[in-house]
C-alpha cells in the first residue's frame, strides 16, 4: 500500500517581500502554490497511490478565492474520478466548515469535522486502515486533542492526522491543537501524518511521526525543498518515507563572506560568483552578509537597495532572484568587562517573549499575520542577532 | 579617588595657585567673586577639557582674552584601594582648545584611558549632574522630569553610561519616528497599519462579494438537478411523443384497414385453374380463328389467279420447241452467210481477177487463154524478168479507201457496228495491200519493150496483170461462183426462218405479253420461261388450296370443340363469358391482395389492433393525448429556457467572479504590505528592543545598588526634611515618598524647598552608591545657600555622613557654614 502525506498547500497564498519584481516573475511565484498541488496530483494518479491525506491548510485563507475554489474542485476531481480515496481536514489558516468548500463530499472525497473521528479504509489489496482526524473551525485550537484520539487497533494500519504543533513552554504560542510527542508515540500508531509546520521533520522514526512540510516554499523562512511525503508500508506495517518535490522553485538564504576587499566595482561580481556557487536550481535568494564588519557603510545601503538586487537577477544562475539581503557582524560590540557582563546579564530579560508581547501587544491583538511572526521560535533570536548589529553601528558611529 | 591637590599655573583669575586636601570633607570659604566658581571650573576643565560645555560667560571667565603663555594646570588624585597617585595635567595648546591632558600615574605618564577606566570613562554631565551641586545644576535637576531623573538614576553606573542613556534615547526616539502605541499617531508603522486596516476592510468587503460566489454555486446544483430533472421529463415526454404519433400512424393504418375490410366479398369462390383453362381455351380459339381466317384469305387469293389461262400458255410452250429450233437454225445461217459474205467481199476486194473471170462467159475466156498465151511468148523472148510493179494508186486501193470511209460513215450513222468495224478495216487492208501490189519497173529493152505493151494492152484488157497459168484464173472463179450461188440459197433460208420466227411473235404478242414482234429473243425465251414458271405454280397453287380446305376443315372442328369446352368451364364457374371470368379473376386478385393487405396491416397494428378494436385506443384520443403532450412539451421548454438562461446568467456571474483576481490582487498588496510591517516592526523592535537591552544593561549596572540608594536617599531625605517624609520609594518609573500621615506623594505635590531637598537626597545617595565604581569628590557650590539654619544643621549631618564614602568639598561664602563644617584648619581653606 502506498499513500501521500500532503499537508499546507497554502494555496491561494501571496508570497512575502516581491514587491519589487517585475511582474512576470511575481505571476510565476503566485502560481506555483498550484503548479505544486497539481504536480501531487499528477504524482498520485501515475502512481496510483492508495489514498491521499490533505493535513490542513490546503487553502491560505478560510476565505478562498472563487478561483482556487475552483481548482481545488478540479484538482481533487482528479482524483476521485481516478477512485483515489482522499482524506481533507482544515488547518488553522483554512479553518472552514465543508459547506464552505465547492468541492462536495463524495464516496472518495472525506471531510474532516470538527470533532475528532475516524474513517476506515479498505484499500485495494484488502489492508485494513483507519485514519483519524480533525478540522479547524476557528483559527485556534487550545486544547491538547490527542487524548480524543483512539487506541490504535490492531491489525489495521492506524493513520492519525493532525495540523498542529509541539507544546511549548510559551503559551501563546501553543495555539495550534498543541500536542506532545509521547502522547502521539503513546498512541501506538503506525503514522502520524502532521501539518502546519512548513518546515519537513521526522519527529519520531517508530512509531513515524512526520512533518511533510508545505508543498511549495513561500517565503524565505521556508527554505528547504518543499513537497510531499509518499509512504510505503509492506504487508507487515513497514512504512518507509519517499520525499516528493513540488517545488517550482526553493527560496534560500546565500550566506556570503566576503574575503576580498569589497568595492563598487567588484561587487557584483563577488556576490553573483557566490550565489551562483551555491545554488542548484531556480531559488529565490536572501543574500546573507556574514561579516559585513568589512563592507564600508556605502556598500551595505547600496545592497539593501532593491534595485541594486534586481540588478544582480541577470546574472545569476537558473533564472533565480535575489529578493532581500541580511547582515551579520561578526564583531561583537566592544564593550568593558563589566558593560558587557551587564548586557549579558540584560539580554535575558529583554528577549523574552512577554517583552516582545508587552511592545507588539496592540499589533497582536488586532494582526494575526504579525501574531505568527512574532511567535516564530527563532523570531528572538534574529531580533537579539539585528538589534546587537544595530547597537553595535550606532554606537561605533556615536563613538 | 580622592583629590589630595590642584596645582593651578594660569586660569582665570588664579596664578600659581595650589590647594591641598587631607580631609574627607573640605570647605572652602569665599567672599563672592572670590574664585570659588572659579575653582570648580577648574577642576572640570581638567578633568573635561579646557573647552567646556556649559555657560560661555563662564567659559569666557576662565579664557582670558589676552591668554597667558601657559594656561591650565593640574589635578592630583589618589586611589583609595590601591592607593596610586594619578596626575592629571591640562594645558592649551594652539591647535588643541580643548588643552592637552597628560596623565601620570606614581610619576609615569600613562594614557588618559587608565584614570578615566577608574572613573568608569563617565562624561562631563554626568559630572555635572552627580557630582557638581550648585545653583545652576539645582535649577537644572529641578527642570528634570521625574522620569528623567529616575532614568538618570537608573542608569547610572555603567561605563559610558552616559554614551549608552544618550543611545538609548536615540534609539527611543528614533523608534518613535517609527511607530508609536496611540493610536492617532501619525508614524510610518501607524500609518501602514492603518493602511493595513484599510485593506483588510477593502478586502472583507471584497469577500462579501465573493460570498455571491458560494451562494450562487448553492444556487446552481438544484438548479442543474432542475435541469436535468426537466430534461428527463422532456425526454420521457418525447417518448411518449414518439410512441404517440406511432400510434397516430397506427389509427391511420387502423381506419384504412377497416375501410377495406369492408371490400372483403364474404363468399367469394374462385377456380383459378378453371380460369386458366379458359384462359388457355381463349387463346387457343383465337389462334384457331386466325388460322380459319387465314385459310381462307390463302383460299381467296388462289381463286383470283384463274383468270390464267393455262391453254394457251400450254399451247405456246408446245410451239416453242420448234421455233426456237428454227431461230438456232437462223442463228447458224446468219453466221454461215456472215462468213461467206466475208469470204466474197475478200474475194472482191483481193483478188477482182477471179472475180471479174468469173463473169466471163466461154468466148471471152478462150479469148483469155490467147491473151495469156501471148503475153507468155512475149515474155519467155525477152527473158526478161518481170517488170517491177510502180507504186500508184491503182483502184483497189480506192475502192479500199471508199469501203473504209463507208465503215467510218456507217459508226457515224450508227450502222450496225460490226459491219461498220468490217468495212473500216476490211477498206484500209484493201489500200494498204493494192499500194504494196502496184510497185513494179518497166525495163527499157525493144522485147522488153513490146513485152511492155503486151502486157499494158492485157492490163488495159482485162484490168488485170497477165498470169502465167490461165487455171490459176479459172479454179478460183468457179469457186467463187459456188460462193454467190451458196450466198442466194442461205439469204432465201434466212429469209423464210425470220418470217416464222415474226409470225410466232405475232401470234403470241399477248400471252407473252409482248410489246411488238421485234421483241428481241431472248427476251421471248424468258417470257416463255415465265410462262412455264407460271404454269408451273398453277399447279402448285390448286394442290395447295386442296391442302388448305382440308386444314381449314379439321380447324372449324377444333374450334367448335374449345367452345364447347370453354362453354363448360363458363358454366361450371358461374359466368358468361371469358370477359366476366376475367373479371372474377380480376376481383379475386384484388380479394387476394386485399386480404394480403389486411393480414399485413394486423401484423403492423400488432397489441394495437385489439385495442383499436375495441375502442381502448382511438385515433381521437390519440390526437388528444398528443395535443397534451405538446402542450406540456412546451411548458416544459419554457421551464428549460428558463432554467439555462438563469444557469448561464448564473455561470457568466460565477466566471466573473472565478476570474476576478482582485481578491487575489488584494491579499498581495495586504502581503506586501504585511511584509513592509513586519520589515518596519522589526526595524522598531530592533530600536526599541536596543533601547531596552541599554537600559536593561544599565539597569543590571545599577541594580546592586538600587535599594541601597533608596535606602540612603530615604535617609538623607528624611535628614534634610526632619523626618517629615518618613518613607521614599524609587521604582522604575516613579519617585514617590509617604508623609507621616502616611499619604503617598508625587514628586509635584510636593514644595520647591522639599523638592530641592528630595533631588539633593536622592543625589547625594546616587553619588554615594556609584562611590565604589565612581569615586570623585563632590562639588558642593553654595548649593544651600538658602536653607534655613536648621537644615543647614540636617545638611551637615549629611555630609559628615556622605563623607564617609565619598569625598566632599563644599564651597560656600556663608560664614556659619564655613564654621560649622570647617571644624578645623586641616578642612577649612580661605581664599
Amino acid at each position: 500500500m502506498k499513500f501521500l502525506h500532503v499537508a499546507d498547500a497554502h494555496l491561494d497564498s501571496p508570497f512575502l517581500g516581491l514587491s519589487f519584481l517585475p511582474d512576470n516573475e511575481k505571476e510565476k511565484i503566485k502560481r506555483s502554490t498550484q503548479v505544486a498541488f497539481t504536480k501531487m496530483v499528477d504524482y498520485a494518479l501515475a502512481n496510483q497511490v492508495d489514498f491521499v491525506l490533505l493535513v490542513g491548510d490546503t487553502f491560505d485563507s478560510p476565505n478562498p478565492t472563487p478561483s482556487s475554489q475552483t481548482f481545488l474542485m478540479k484538482q481533487l476531481d482528479r482524483l476521485t474520478s481516478n477512485q483515489i480515496p482522499t482524506y481533507l481536514s482544515f488547518g488553522n489558516h483554512d479553518y472552514m466548515t465543508k459547506q464552505d468548500l465547492l468541492v462536495k463530499e463524495n464516496e472518495y472525497l472525506h471531510i474532516f469535522d470538527q470533532e475528532v473521528s475516524t474513517l476506515n479504509l479498505t484499500t485495494k489489496a484488502g489492508m485494513q486502515v483507519a485514519i483519524t482526524g480533525f478540522s479547524y473551525e476557528q483559527n485556534h485550537i487550545l486544547d491538547d486533542l490527542t487524548s480524543q484520539y483512539p487506541n490504535a487497533v490492531a491489525g489495521v494500519y492506524n493513520i492519525g492526522t493532525l495540523h498542529g504543533s509541539l507544546k511549548t513552554t510559551n503559551d501563546t504560542q501553543n495555539v495550534y491543537a498543541p500536542f506532545t510527542l509521547a502522547e502521539l508515540v503513546n498512541k501506538n500508531y503506525q503514522y502520524f501524518a502532521l501539518g502546519h509546520i512548513h518546515k519537513r521533520e521526522v519527529l519520531s522514526e517508530n512509531p513515524l511521526v512526520v512533518y511533510s512540510g508545505n508543498l511549495q516554499g513561500r517565503n524565505i523562512n521556508e527554505a528547504t525543498p518543499k513537497g510531499f511525503y509518499e509512504v510505503n508500508v509492506s504487508e507487515d506495517f513497514q512504512s518507509t518515507l519517499n520525499f516528493v518535490s513540488t517545488s517550482e522553485f526553493v527560496w534560500q538564504i546565500v550566506p556570503l563572506t566576503f574575503v576580498n576587499e569589497v568595492t563598487k566595482s567588484n561587487l557584483v561580481a563577488e556576490i553573483v560568483d557566490q550565489i551562483n556557487a551555491q545554488i542548484e536550481q531556480t531559488t529565490l535568494i536572501e543574500v546573507a552578509v556574514q561579516n559585513s564588519e568589512v563592507l564600508s557603510p556605502e556598500i551595505v545601503e547600496l545592497m539593501r537597495d532593491h534595485d541594486f538586487l534586481t540588478g544582480l537577477n541577470k546574472e545569476l544562475n537558473y533564472h533565480s532572484l535575489v529578493v532581500r539581503s541580511s547582515f551579520k557582524s561578526q564583531a561583537k560590540i566592544v564593550l568593558s568587562k563589566t558593560d558587557q557582563q551587564f548586557f549579558d546579564e540584560a539580554t535575558d530579560s529583554v528577549f523574552t517573549n512577554d517583552a516582545l508581547a508587552e511592545l507588539t501587544k496592540n499589533i497582536q491583538k488586532k494582526y494575526p499575520f504579525a501574531v505568527d511572526y512574532l511567535n516564530s521560535p527563532d523570531y528572538i533570536e534574529k531580533l537579539k542577532t539585528q538589534t546587537e548589529l544595530n547597537l553595535k553601528q550606532r554606537f561605533e558611529v556615536e563613538d | 579617588m580622592k583629590l589630595t591637590k590642584i596645582t593651578i599655573v594660569n586660569f582665570g583669575k588664579f596664578s600659581n595657585r595650589t590647594f591641598d586636601f587631607t580631609n574627607p570633607l573640605t570647605v572652602i570659604y569665599g567672599a563672592n567673586e572670590a574664585g570659588k566658581s572659579t575653582l570648580v571650573a577648574f577642576i572640570k576643565q581638567v578633568l573635561f577639557g579646557l573647552t567646556i560645555k556649559g555657560n560661555a560667560k563662564l567659559r569666557n571667565d576662565y579664557h582670558p582674552k589676552v591668554m597667558p603663555d601657559i594656561f591650565g594646570g593640574s589635578l592630583t588624585f589618589k586611589e583609595d584601594v590601591t592607593d596610586k597617585t594619578y596626575k592629571l595635567s591640562r594645558f592649551l595648546e594652539t591647535n588643541n582648545k580643548s588643552g592637552r591632558l597628560t596623565v601620570e600615574e606614581d610619576g609615569t605618564e600613562v594614557p588618559d584611558k587608565v584614570f578615566f577606566d577608574q572613573i568608569k570613562n563617565i562624561d562631563e554631565t554626568f559630572f555635572d549632574d552627580s557630582f557638581l551641586y550648585d545653583q545652576t545644576t539645582l535649577a537644572k535637576m529641578l527642570t528634570l522630569n521625574e522620569q528623567e531623573l529616575i532614568t538618570q538614576i537608573n542608569y547610572l553606573g555603567a561605563a559610558n553610561s552616559a554614551d549608552w542613556l544618550d543611545l538609548k534615547n536615540k534609539l527611543e526616539k528614533q523608534a518613535d519616528t517609527q511607530y508609536k502605541l496611540s493610536v492617532t499617531a501619525k508614524k510610518p508603522l501607524n500609518q501602514d497599519l492603518k493602511q493595513l486596516d484599510t485593506l483588510l476592510a477593502k478586502k472583507q468587503e471584497k469577500e462579501r462579494e465573493l460570498e455571491a460566489f458560494k451562494a450562487n454555486e448553492e444556487k446552481l446544483a438544484p438548479l442543474d438537478k432542475e435541469l436535468t430533472d426537466l430534461q428527463a421529463k422532456f425526454t420521457a415526454l418525447n417518448e411518449q411523443q414518439v410512441k404517440l404519433a406511432q400510434q397516430q400512424k397506427q389509427a391511420a393504418i387502423f381506419a384504412e384497414y377497416q375501410q377495406r375490410k369492408e371490400q372483403l366479398l364474404p363468399n367469394f369462390v374462385f377456380n383459378q385453374t378453371d380460369y386458366e383453362a379458359a384462359v388457355q381455351n381463349e387463346a387457343t380459339s383465337k389462334q384457331l380463328a386466325q388460322k380459319v381466317a387465314s385459310l381462307n384469305e390463302q383460299l381467296a387469293n388462289s381463286k383470283q389467279t384463274d383468270q390464267f389461262s393455262a391453254e394457251t400458255a400450254q399451247k405456246v410452250i408446245l410451239g416453242w420447241s420448234d421455233i426456237n429450233l428454227i431461230h438456232d437454225h437462223l442463228v447458224s445461217d446468219e453466221q454461215e452467210l456472215s462468213e461467206h459474205k466475208s469470204e466474197q467481199q475478200r474475194i472482191n476486194n483481193f483478188q477482182p481477177e477471179v472475180v471479174r473471170v468469173a463473169s466471163f462467159d466461154e468466148e471471152e475466156i478462150a479469148q483469155l487463154r490467147s491473151d495469156l498465151a501471148d503475153v507468155k511468148a512475149a515474155r519467155e523472148k525477152q527473158n526478161a524478168p518481170a517488170p517491177k510493179k510502180e507504186t500508184t494508186m491503182g483502184p483497189i486501193t480506192i475502192i479500199g479507201f471508199v469501203i473504209a470511209a463507208f465503215g467510218m460513215l456507217g459508226f457515224i450513222l450508227k450502222l450496225p457496228a460490226i459491219l461498220n468495224a468490217v468495212c473500216l478495216i476490211g477498206g484500209v487492208a484493201l489500200s494498204l495491200w493494192s499500194l504494196k501490189g502496184t510497185g513494179a519497173k518497166s525495163t527499157p529493152t525493144e522485147d522488153v519493150a513490146s513485152y511492155r505493151n503486151l502486157v499494158a494492152g492485157f492490163t488495159q484488157k482485162y484490168h488485170f496483170d497477165p498470169v502465167a497459168n490461165i487455171a490459176d484464173l479459172l479454179m478460183p472463179a468457179e469457186k467463187y461462183h459456188e460462193l454467190v450461188k451458196k450466198i442466194a440459197d442461205l439469204e432465201d433460208k434466212i429469209e423464210t426462218e425470220e418470217h416464222k420466227i415474226i409470225q410466232f411473235k405475232n401470234d403470241n404478242l399477248e400471252v407473252l405479253q409482248l410489246t411488238d414482234a421485234n421483241t428481241n429473243w431472248s427476251v421471248v425465251a424468258q417470257k416463255v420461261l415465265g410462262l412455264q414458271e407460271q404454269i408451273n405454280q398453277q399447279t402448285q397453287l390448286a394442290q395447295q388450296q386442296k391442302i388448305v380446305a382440308q386444314d381449314l376443315e379439321q380447324a372449324l372442328s377444333n374450334q367448335k370443340d374449345y367452345q364447347q369446352k370453354s362453354a363448360l368451364l363458363f358454366a361450371q364457374n358461374q359466368v358468361a363469358n371469358l370477359a366476366e371470368f376475367k373479371k372474377k379473376a380480376d376481383q379475386n386478385r384484388e380479394q387476394t391482395n386485399l386480404k394480403n393487405w389486411l393480414e399485413l396491416q394486423e401484423k403492423t397494428l400488432g397489441k394495437d389492433l385489439a385495442s383499436f378494436l375495441n375502442k381502448e385506443l382511438s385515433a381521437e384520443s390519440i390526437a388528444k393525448q398528443l395535443q397534451e403532450v405538446k402542450t406540456e412539451q412546451a411548458t416544459l421548454n419554457e421551464q428549460i429556457n428558463e432554467n439555462r438562461q438563469l444557469g448561464s446568467d448564473l455561470r457568466s456571474t460565477q466566471n466573473l467572479l472565478a476570474n476576478d483576481t482582485a481578491v487575489q490582487e488584494l491579499n498581495q498588496e495586504i502581503s506586501d504590505l504585511e511584509a513592509q510591517i513586519l520589515d518596519q516592526m522589526d526595524a522598531w523592535l530592533v530600536n526599541k528592543l536596543g533601547s531596552s537591552w541599554i537600559s536593561a544593561m544599565l539597569n543590571h549596572a545599577s541594580k546592586d545598588r538600587f535599594p541601597k540608594m533608596e535606602e540612603a536617599a530615604q535617609k538623607y531625605f528624611g535628614l534634610l526634611s526632619g523626618d517629615r517624609y518618613p518613607k521614599l520609594e524609587i521604582t522604575e518609573k516613579a519617585v514617590q515618598v509617604k508623609n507621616q500621615a502616611n499619604e503617598v506623594l508625587t514628586p509635584e505635590k510636593l514644595s520647591r524647598g522639599t523638592v530641592e531637598q528630595l533631588y539633593f537626597a536622592l543625589k547625594l545617595a546616587f553619588v554615594e552608591q556609584i562611590s565604589p565604581d565612581v569615586s570623585l569628590p563632590v562639588l558642593i557650590d553654595d548649593a544651600f545657600v538658602n536653607f534655613d539654619p536648621e537644615r543647614v544643621q540636617y545638611m551637615k549631618e549629611l555630609l559628615d555622613n556622605l563623607a564617609s564614602t565619598s569625598q566632599v568639598i563644599l564651597f560656600t561664602a556663608r560664614p556659619d557654614i564655613a564654621e560649622l563644617f570647617g571644624d578645623s584648619d586641616d578642612n577649612l581653606v580661605r581664599m
